[in-house]
């Protein structure tokens, strides 16, 4: 697996988990996810705006108007009730093919 | 949730897209200089954000449709040929459906109609498939039926109605108390009849139809209760019916079975031979036409069982039962089935017509697909798109034929009103627009496919050379053949369709009617029968006319005879018995029908006298009684010996006619029908009914002022009725084959027009891609007539081969329209030679027009070109 590439599927499951903290904005939901990676992971434009406007038609995210660190207008994505929801079932089923995964490599 | 937010973002799309570009662009501000080069293509991330909506496809159509438009716009000609062929074949299609929707598919405008059922007596062995009922009879369904809820009895006649204005004679429905019930109409205005009503001895009461008493009274709305006289009593009207069709008749007046003198006289009442009812009938929840058919079989069984001398069984006796609405379009259903396919034919040859043109141009676009197919238009998509295209043009063409059929609808409507009462219910409904819509969007589907699948895309090729992939150019000209080839075949059969109709028309129309109705003008008079109720005053009333219209300049001959040739309506047949030959229990007596005539009428109506004489003013009631037979009752009864001085007796020899005379047949009821065997009776002796014949010196319909006139001058109380020449009286009963062959002609000459634009079109292409081969001709020295020869001959292979499928399918179709030809067999050589040789003349011109360009080729231009 190259270095920047994502588990297929978990791209959502992070988005909404680093909106959790707060509302912050396209660009920094790219950085927070490539930080907290320790730089492993690299999040793609092509995927993260295409999964964003998946989200908000979802009804997981809000968008709502505010201002950059660069003092720039840009919108902010805000998790909403709807969207915990959906990041605490995604946990679960991520954690539980993980159990799986890791049970398979240990005995196998 | 998800479905409304949807919605929303395809409404705020501009703001959304706004919006998802600013945080695009922030965040590629935001990146790090070298990072900003890894960012990819903005538009190319923005169209991928937009596919998360959900409505890319319909960007994509909306995108087709631009580009479409713009294709079509580009190219005036194509779309003009090809929208006027598609809105002439779906115009012709909707407007027939409409008609035949609302004639035969629609439901009655009754309560559940389809349980409405005629019924008929029949005497089988004698050929009589539709007898009346008589009072008796109509007793005697009501009281055995099992699988009948109610019985109405009905029949119609003329009245003269007298309500202080002009006398007029009206269509009088007598029908019995239960009549409206039974149809399930509720009344507009008023009441309708109850037991009552139809008691004897009750009050005259009168409903009036809504047709009636809007046109004669205004739509007065204080009409109920007011008096009118009719048959010498005061008729009070009770009620009006609501604005139905009226079945099975118009009539302008209903009335009680009591209040008909006719009906109500103890003669009717009593005699069970006196057939003069229609019986209509509502099954029971649950019974079936098949279940009421054999009730009928069963009653009439017992009848013939308990009245063996009334139902002879010489005669085959026995009842059937029929559903209204089939009953009510028995006449017009072949005749729009055959118009409906014929118009289906049409636009399936307009289909091929445009799919052709659509094909040609489609050669010319080969350069513009395969660059699109280049830069990464996929093959779907590029079908897709020509499919829109086609779409576009059918839906156009749908909506403009939509137009046209309700511009041609009341020309339909008339056609149909002949044969049906049901044409008032024919309209452009939401079936019919829903029918139009799908036709529009197959024919799309189908003229679009063909040019769309048949590209091949052989990308290398096209763009390599100047579009001389000679293997796809090969195999588009043999589709494009196959679709010529097609029109030719179905345009022939429409054409023989048409030529048939018209041949039979013809023959119809040089039928002899055994009579000359030049110049004479023909009216009724129903008498009053109140006023004149004995034979004396009819008489007198009559020699009185005569008299005066004798008298009147201009006017040759006036004779009275008890009906024109041709008019509407039948007398009842009558039995009778020829002197000395007893008829036995069983067999059937002798039949004819009674007509009158005074002694003038024969030659005035010029009749040959075949032996013997005619009648003469002598031949009075109280002369010694005389008869004239027809020459076909002559062949029928005298076959061997002569009719002349024989007696026959119509009352069971109380009285006895002596035969002075044999006439020449009459094709009394129809110019298609053989003539009926008849016994002419003087008019001196049955003064009956009156039919005023007037030769006259110049134009009939002059004279109708002068009829008219001496009629008043007799009574003026006295309507007069049908005033026509003989003339119209034949031309209407032409009239249904005259506008079933116009219409089929109408739209023969449509595919005709169409197919022949088809094969210009072929010639056309076959000339620019042989110019090059033509010019090496010429320059060797080949004569332009051999070229032009060289190109028609090959064109002609297409429509041999076309008229040759054509001849096929038109031999295995024509047998459909067999019921609607009068002595034309379906497979008439010299139409379908005659056909023939129109339709290759049409082609030989159509093709020579475009082929004469290569008497303009010149060799130099020629080699030079491609």
């Amino acid at each position: 697996m190259a270095k920047n590439e994502m588990l297929p599927g978990t791209l959502g499951m992070l988005i909404l988990r680093v909106l959790q903290p707060g509302p912050i904005h396209g660009y920094a939901i790219a950085q927070r996810i490539h930080q907290l990676s320790n730089e492993l992971l690299q999040v793609e434009e092509g995927s993260l705006y295409p999964a964003l406007q998946r989200m908000l038609l979802k009804g997981w995210v809000r968008a709502e108007w505010g201002v950059s660190e660069t003092n720039r207008k840009v919108r902010f994505y805000r998790l909403t009730a709807a969207g915990r929801k959906q990041l605490q079932s995604e946990i679960n089923d991520f954690d539980r093919v993980l159990q799986g995964i890791q049970a398979v490599m240990s005995k196998a | 949730m998800e479905f409304f937010r949807r919605i929303y973002y395809l409404l705020n799309r501009r703001r959304m897209e706004r919006e998802l570009q600013n945080d695009i662009e922030a965040h590629r501000e935001m990146m790090s200089r070298e990072n900003r080069r890894d960012f990819g293509n903005p538009t190319l991330l923005r169209e991928w954000s937009r596919e998360a909506w959900g409505w890319t496809w319909l960007d994509r159509f909306l995108q087709d449709v631009r580009y479409g438009l713009r294709m079509l716009r580009k190219n005036p000609g194509f779309t003009v040929v090809a929208m006027a062929a598609l809105t002439l074949g779906i115009g012709a299609n909707t407007a027939l459906f409409s008609v035949v929707y609302g004639v035969l598919l629609k439901p009655l405008p009754y309560a559940q109609g389809d349980k409405l059922v005629v019924l008929h007596q029949e005497f089988t062995k004698t050929g009589q498939n539709s007898v009346g009922f008589s009072v008796k009879e109509i007793k005697d369904y009501r009281e055995q039926t099992r699988s009948m809820a109610q019985l109405e009895e009905y029949h119609q006649m003329g009245f003269i109605l007298l309500d202080g204005k002009e006398p007029s004679e009206v269509r009088t429905a007598v029908v019995s108390a239960h009549f409206f019930e039974m149809l399930g109409v509720t009344p507009y205005q008023g009441r309708f009849f109850t037991d009552a009503d139809d008691t004897s001895g009750a009050d005259a009461v009168l409903v009036l139809s809504y047709n009636y008493w809007k046109q004669r009274y205004g739509g007065d709305p204080s009409i109920v209760g007011r008096h009118f006289r009719m048959n010498d009593k005061v008729h009070t009207v009770i009620g009006i019916m609501p604005p139905v069709p009226q079945y099975p008749q118009e009539s302008d007046v209903y009335m009680p079975t009591v209040a008909c003198p006719f009906r109500s006289s103890q003669m009717m009442i009593s005699e069970r031979n006196d057939r003069m009812m229609r019986l209509f009938a509502r099954l029971k929840p649950g019974e079936s036409l098949q279940s009421g058919m054999q009730d009928m079989e069963l009653i009439a069984s017992r009848l013939q069982k308990s009245y063996p001398a009334n139902y002879p069984t010489a005669r085959g006796f026995t009842a059937t039962m029929d559903g209204l609405q089939v009953q009510l379009t028995r006449e017009v259903r072949p005749r729009l089935l055959v118009l409906l396919a014929v118009a289906a034919l049409v636009l399936l040859i307009a289909c091929a017509n445009v799919a052709n043109l659509a094909l040609a141009r489609m050669m010319r676009r080969e350069q513009e697909l395969a660059v699109r197919a280049a830069v990464g238009a996929s093959r779907g998509r590029l079908v897709r798109q020509l499919l829109t295209e086609s779409m576009l043009l059918s839906l156009a063409g749908g909506a403009l034929g939509l137009w046209l059929a309700s511009g041609c609808l009341s020309l339909l409507v008339t056609f149909v009103a002949r044969f049906t009462t049901r044409a008032a219910e024919v309209s452009i409904s939401t079936p019919v627009l829903l029918f139009t819509l799908v036709v529009s969007v197959v024919t799309g589907l189908i003229f679009g496919s063909i040019p769309a699948f048949s590209q091949r895309l052989d990308l290398v090729n096209t763009l390599k050379e100047s579009g001389n992939a000679a293997s796809a150019k090969f195999n588009r000209n043999r589709m494009r053949n196959l679709l010529v080839v097609g029109q030719v075949a179905l345009s022939f059969v429409l054409l023989i369709a048409a030529g048939l109709m018209i041949r039979s028309f013809i023959k119809l129309q040089q039928v002899d009617g055994g009579y000359n109705g030049e110049n004479v003008l023909t009216a009724n008079v129903p008498l009053n029968f109140s006023k004149y109720n004995n034979d004396k005053s009819r008489k007198a009333f009559f020699e009185l006319l005569v008299q005066k219209l004798e008298s009147s300049p201009g006017i040759q001959a006036v004779a009275i005879n008890s009906g024109a040739p041709l008019a509407p309506g039948r007398p009842s047949s009558q039995t009778f018995v020829i002197e000395h030959r007893p008829v036995t229990e069983n067999d059937s007596k002798p039949e004819s029908d009674i007509e009158v005539a005074s002694p003038g009428a024969f030659h005035l109506l010029g009749v040959p006298l075949l032996s013997g004489r005619f009648f003469t003013p002598q031949d009075k009631e109280d002369a010694p009684l005389v008869a004239i037979i027809s020459r076909g009752m002559a062949r029928h009864y005298f076959p061997d010996d002569d009719p002349l001085n024989k007696r026959i007796s119509p009352d069971d020899g109380k009285h006895w006619f002596a035969i002075v005379g044999v006439v020449g047949d009459v094709k009394q009821y129809g110019l298609d029908q053989d003539p009926v065997d008849t016994v002419y009776l003087p008019f001196d002796v049955l003064p009956q009914m009156g039919t005023v014949l007037l030769k006259t010196a110049g134009a009939p319909f002059n004279y109708a002022k002068q009829l008219r006139d001496a009629v008043y001058s007799v009574d003026p109380d006295q309507p007069i009725t049908n005033l026509k020449t003989l003339d119209q009286l034949r031309g209407d009963t032409l009239a249904a084959t005259r506008l079933t062959s116009l219409l089929l002609a109408m739209l023969a000459a449509l595919a005709l027009a169409i197919a022949a634009t088809g094969l210009s079109g072929v010639t056309a292409l076959l000339v620019s891609q042989r110019t090059r081969e033509i010019g090496i001709r010429l320059a060797l020295g080949a004569q332009r007539g051999q070229v032009l020869r060289m190109v028609l001959t090959q064109g002609m292979h297409v429509i041999v081969i076309g008229l040759a499928f054509g001849t096929g399918f038109a031999l295995l179709l024509t047998r459909l329209m067999r019921a609607l030809l009068f002595q034309t067999p379906v497979t008439d050589p010299a139409t379908f030679a005659g056909v023939a040789l129109i339709f290759l003349t049409v082609a030989l011109v159509a093709s020579y027009i475009p082929a004469r360009r290569v008497i303009r080729v010149s060799p130099l231009i020629a080699l030079r070109s491609e």
